[in-house]
């Protein structure tokens, strides 16, 4: 109980570094949850045209040009706030926004004339180099020819427009299909939850935590001096080390607690759910893995402060960049996945995915299992490491 | 004299193999993950050429839709679809085995239906080209019904009217993950301030040893500490060229511009971060560790901010607190490099680079004010 007492007793000395990771923890879900899973383009059963993220500019208020807005409006997410060139550039940069969308003046007028070679023509600006935005461009394009070919066919505007918009709407002609399995059981190929995407992040930042905090209060046992004093006691160093093991657990389970709050919160009526419970035991598998790393990170021999901001750093990001956390597996090469594949990040991954895509408990057990396995060997390892290292001392 | 503590401090740095350690090893291996993890992922989302099975057909409207799906092209002129006919029944092994993009049934031209696994950007493409042939199909219907406009109506099918002009968006590389590289580099510039922490803290007579025999010496004390945070920044600067130089030289990164800037902006950065450390050491009475903590702070904090973690949160500061982009080291740095790419030399870069060298000035004045007139009533 001494050990016990005195090891939170440090670790209070080094929770600035949690708190700071704890806070970009919740800002990363903030902001996954503003500006991916809000502008999320696909998850539906059903159908749906993209829905991508636009600027649009209209400095024509003709009525050609309200109709468009109104198409755009209801079928993409538009931003049509004033922001400078630059922020614009950026968002496009970043793919916030798929394409800047401008509607020059008398577009209208010369839409209706049928002199549109003359007209100044709709500027859309993408990237070309990604798919997403030509997408778009086709769409806008055959959305605007239609309306145009309707209209000059002898159609009233409204017509056209009604017309034009009627045969762009795909949810009429296509269907998703589900897999058909050999038990007659059906999988969907086609689904994101909002706990897909949330869950994804947090090893990240219950690593940094770890690593960042925890690993320096654990660390600061094994200076020479408090460990010839403890040496000099009467308290066995197994009953020490189980002590510390078992501190460093409670305090990483105080951080996944209060995170699965938060989860709780952000993915609403997802929560709960038997999806929700065994993404919440993936995570809680992986921060025992974590703390069991934590135990062959402790032995190597490098002064406290440098070995926690190297881990904390180097490792976390490593194997969040490795594992999928930070880019989707299925974005990843060939080549990191087979390095991925030996890192706990990977399986934390891999089991996100498949319980996002509606697989069980047993579809996902031998993955919760390779995590363990990772943080058993990584614990095997260290306590023989600081066993021989004791030895030799 | 000062020149021989500029040496001892050289010396004294290169001894310190853990900040050395630390300085060289974060971007190598940080390097070598981002090329590994982001290299190809800009690459794989450029539009590539998917397949699409056509059922239940007509000859001639097979062939008709064939050519109209295979005349798709994206503007570097790669087609989108490679189009292979099929028998209905095998609508699944096609999706799922064959991972066709989507499986047409056009035995009714003008109910042209499809069927797909998932919800990709191939699939909207086919999605809105089977949107122009219904758009035709109502045209036709139009057309049988009035035949005195039948030769127009018949003309508006076939006329390309272009309404949306496509305009390439700017940029040296478009790549949003060579942003990663950018937040490396300017993480290891301000992790210089490690380096410059060191200076006040091996010069303060109530902080170290080192300190306690500095003050004793007769030497000016700020010539002393501006000797050394010359030695720290130099040693740094070789750590962050090497960096610079695995990700240019060994990964060939496209970063946007000319290797002359780049090093311009690592130098500038890497002065910045150790007058961060400086300032830092002398500001507060604070115990080393609690220093260490804030520089915690603005490295990995800031790191994040400027998008080490998370590309995009540099764009969000900038849409809803621009002023935090402005005041934070990580992201003057990135944004010179990534100004330099999107824009090239100009307005925006100036400003980054203005900014950068105001902050060193005002940060090493700070320190060196701050250090002023220091006496210790015991130590």
């Amino acid at each position: 109980m001494q050990v016990f007492k005195m090891f939170f007793k440090i670790q209070k000395k080094y929770m600035i570094p949690a708190i700071i990771f704890f806070a970009m923890g919740i800002l990363m879900i903030v902001v996954n949850y503003e500006f991916l899973i809000k502008n999320s383009t696909s998850s539906m059963k059903d159908f749906q045209t993209m829905k991508m993220p636009i600027h649009l500019t209209d400095e024509d208020h003709s009525t050609v040009s309200d109709y468009f807005v109104d198409y755009l409006k209801k079928y993409h997410n538009v931003d049509d706030k004033t922001y400078t060139k630059d922020v614009l550039t950026d968002r496009l940069y970043y793919e916030d926004i798929s394409s800047i969308i401008t509607i020059p003046a008398g577009f209208g007028e010369a839409f209706l004339s049928g002199e549109t070679g003359e007209c100044p023509q709709i500027q859309s600006v993408v990237d070309e180099g990604i798919a997403h935005g030509q997408m778009l461009n086709l769409e806008l394009q055959s959305y605007l020819s239609s309306m145009y070919a309707f209209y000059h066919s002898g159609m009233e505007l409204s017509e056209a427009a009604a017309k034009a918009e009627e045969t762009q709407r795909s949810e009429n002609y296509v269907t998703i299909v589900d897999e058909i399995k050999e038990d007659g059981t059906t999988q969907s190929h086609n689904t994101q939850s909002v706990g897909g995407i949330l869950f994804l992040f947090i090893p990240y930042v219950i690593m940094s935590c770890v690593f960042g905090s925890l690993l320096s209060a654990v660390l600061s046992f094994n200076e020479t001096e408090k460990k010839k004093r403890e040496n000099a006691s009467g308290y066995a160093t197994w009953k020490r080390s189980l002590t510390l093991a078992f501190g460093s657990l409670v305090f990483a389970l105080f951080f996944f607690l209060m995170y699965v709050v938060v989860l709780a919160i952000f993915c609403g009526s997802e929560a709960f759910t038997k999806m929700w419970f065994l993404m919440v035991l993936n995570l809680l598998v992986y921060t025992i893995a974590t703390v069991m790393m934590m135990a062959f990170i402790a032995v190597i021999p490098l002064k406290a402060s440098v070995l926690s901001s190297i881990v904390s750093t180097v490792v976390s990001l490593g194997f969040a960049f490795l594992g999928g956390i930070f880019v989707p597996l299925s974005q990843l090469g060939e080549g990191v996945k087979a390095i991925g594949r030996f890192l706990p990040t990977y399986w934390y991954a891999t089991a996100v995915d498949a319980l996002d895509k509606g697989k069980g408990f047993m579809d996902v057990l031998p993955y919760y299992g390779i995590q363990l396995l990772f943080g058993a060997a990584c614990l095997a390892i260290g306590m023989a490491l600081s066993k021989a290292s004791e030895r030799a001392h | 004299m000062y020149f021989r503590v500029f040496v001892y401090r050289i010396k004294k740095n290169l001894r310190d193999r853990e900040l050395i350690l630390w300085s060289l090893l974060f971007p190598i291996v940080l390097g070598t993950l981002f090329y590994m993890a982001l290299g190809s992922i800009y690459k794989n989302a450029a539009v590539e050429t998917k397949s699409v099975a056509l059922v239940g057909g007509t000859e001639a409207n097979t062939e008709f839709v064939k050519t109209t799906l295979e005349g798709i092209k994206s503007s570097e002129g790669t087609a989108m679809f490679e189009v292979t006919v099929a028998d209905a029944a095998d609508e699944q092994k096609l999706l799922f085995q064959d991972e066709v993009a989507g499986v047409m049934d056009i035995s009714d031209m003008s109910d042209i239906r499809l069927h797909i696994a998932k919800d990709e950007v191939a699939q909207n493409v086919l999605a809105h080209v089977i949107g122009i042939f219904r758009r035709n199909a109502v045209l036709m219907q139009k057309a049988a019904a009035d035949p005195a406009s039948a030769l127009k109506i018949m003309n508006l099918m076939t006329e390309d009217t272009e309404l949306v002009k496509q305009v390439n968006a700017a940029g040296e590389n478009k790549d949003p993950y060579v942003s990663f590289m950018y937040a490396l580099l300017a993480m290891v510039c301000v992790m210089a301030s490690n380096a410059g922490l060191q200076v006040p803290i091996d010069s303060q007579a109530n902080i170290s040893t080192q300190g306690a025999r500095v003050s004793v010496t007769p030497v000016n004390h700020r010539m002393y500490e501006l000797a050394s945070l010359l030695a720290a920044f130099l040693i740094q600067t070789v750590c962050t060229m090497v960096g610079l130089f695995m990700i240019v030289g060994v990964y060939k990164v496209n970063m946007g511009c000319s290797i002359g800037f780049l090093i311009l902006i690592c130098i500038l950065g890497t002065m910045l971060g150790c007058s961060l450390g400086f300032m830092l050491g002398h500001v507060s009475k604070l115990s080393k560790s609690s220093k260490e903590a804030i520089l915690l702070l603005f490295v990995t904090f800031g790191g994040f901010l400027a998008g080490l973690m998370f590309d995009r949160m540099k764009m969000i500061v900038e849409m809803y607190c621009p002023i935090i982009n402005r005041i934070n080291p990580s992201a003057l740095i990135h944004d010179a490099f990534y100004s330099l790419n999107i824009f090239g030399v100009g307005e925006r870069f100036y400003r980054s680079m203005i900014t950068m060298v105001v902050m060193t000035i005002v940060f090493t004045t700070i320190g060196l004010v701050m250090s002023r007139r220091r006496s210790y009533a015991s130590i």
